[in-house]
């Protein structure tokens, strides 16, 4: 199973994990028992639509996530994720690495996201 | 003449100035371009009464049978309005720029441009003040683009009337949208580390547009005022009114009443602001002749 995980840095399966998806800095993806690979998230140095464009790094090589793990996604970052089948699953403040994230995973400790959990700028527009 | 107001910090008194301006002068027409937060009706107290306009735009729409996940579009699109998920194109239609490229580059004609509403543009009449010609523009909640809401507002001016623009607080794009055709740029700003601060924003963009301005001292006191007379001088900004900070002034604009109604001489200091301006104006034009 291929294992996406949104990453502060670019330090190998020491790498500390980023809890927002569409601006975290890096992405990594880990697949069985292979080294981890991590390439620089597209989306963070976007002007507009970084959720999107993380969306799509995330379901193309080298990445080809089936899994996510984040602490949140954006409502378009969603709609994107959601068309691409990815199953998201929450990190907390526990999993602080990316070979802790993905053990707290296989271990099923992480919660599955059912609902986008930011609102994003745009929808808080007009309150 | 088009006068914009603008400041670089929210809450400085741009609605306040540009009402009570209004307000003080005749054959005037107040465009409110804060598309974002339009307020000048509350103080105003108008009432819109015929059927607002759409402003629309352009967005693209897929025909997914033609689509053959060539993915040229999403790679073309520099907002990421476009992504392929699956062999299926998704569009978003708030990042979207309307710029048209995604469907000019699709090989198989998948993508057509159709059009959506974003805001609106309404017309509001105020009671006692029939004279007053006032509009303003409205972005539709979720929307992120509200420079063509502002852009449409703008085509309404007319060069025979004093036309006066609330601008967006900021320096963002709808703010430059509604100052950037104007003749003068009024900045409002308070006595503030924080009014300075976005003031030397907002001084900037007026700078880099060319454009000739003066400031507005809102909730003026002798003793902070310094912080923005030194500032001004520094970078020969001209004062050309200050507002006390009075309470007065503050119950009137709580109960969304313009002071200029109610506390006498007001008027005549806002009409005196606007012969100031215009005289800026004409000795710039018969400096450039």
């Amino acid at each position: 199973m291929r294992i996406v995980i949104s990453l502060a840095e670019n330090e190998g399966e020491t790498s500390k994990v980023a809890l927002q998806f569409g601006r975290a800095s890096y992405l990594g993806v880990k697949a069985d028992k292979t080294p981890a690979r991590i390439i620089v998230n597209p989306g963070q140095s976007k002007q507009s639509g970084a959720g999107v464009a993380a969306a799509q790094a995330v379901v193309e090589p080298p990445l080809q996530g089936e899994v996510l793990l984040t602490g949140s996604v954006g409502p378009k970052a969603w709609q994107a994720l959601k068309a691409g089948q990815l199953n998201i699953y929450q990190l907390t403040a526990a999993e602080k690495t990316l070979a802790e994230a993905v053990a707290a995973f296989e271990a099923g400790k992480l919660v599955q996201l059912t609902v986008s959990k930011k609102p994003g700028l745009a929808n808080k527009a007009g309150f | 003449m088009q006068l914009t107001i603008l400041s670089g910090k929210g809450g400085t008194g741009k609605t306040t100035v540009a009402v009570n301006l209004a307000l003080s002068l005749q054959n005037v027409q107040l465009l409110d371009a804060d598309v974002e937060e339009p307020n000048d009706y509350l103080l105003l107290g108008a009432e819109f009464k015929s059927p607002a306009q759409s402003v629309e735009k352009l967005i693209p729409t897929v025909d997914q049978d033609k689509c053959t996940a060539c993915k040229l579009c999403v790679n073309f699109c520099q907002y990421n309005a476009l992504a392929l998920m699956l062999d299926q194109l998704l569009v978003f239609p708030e990042i979207c720029h309307s710029c048209g490229g995604c469907s000019q580059i699709c090989p198989t004609g998948a993508i057509k441009e159709v059009g959506r509403s974003l805001g609106k543009i309404s017309q509001g009449v105020i009671p006692g003040y029939s004279e007053l010609e006032f509009w303003q523009g409205e972005l539709n909640p979720g929307e992120e683009q509200a420079v063509p809401v502002v852009n449409q507002l703008l085509k309404l001016s007319k060069v025979e009337k004093k036309v006066i623009i609330d601008a967006q607080p900021g320096i963002r794009c709808p703010t430059i949208e509604a100052t950037a055709g104007s003749d003068f740029c009024l900045l409002v700003t308070e006595p503030t580390p924080f009014g300075l601060s976005d003031l030397k924003l907002a001084v900037e963009l007026v700078k880099q547009l060319g454009l000739k301005a003066g400031l507005v001292i809102n909730r003026s006191e002798p003793v902070y005022d310094s912080l923005i007379i030194d500032y001004a001088a520094e970078v020969g900004l001209p004062i050309l009114l200050k507002i006390p900070f009075e309470r007065k002034i503050a119950e009137l604009y709580a109960r969304g009443i313009p002071f200029v109604r109610e506390m006498p001489g007001w008027q005549a200091k806002f009409s005196q602001l606007y012969q100031t301006i215009v005289r800026r104006v004409s000795d710039e034009k018969s400096n450039s002749n």
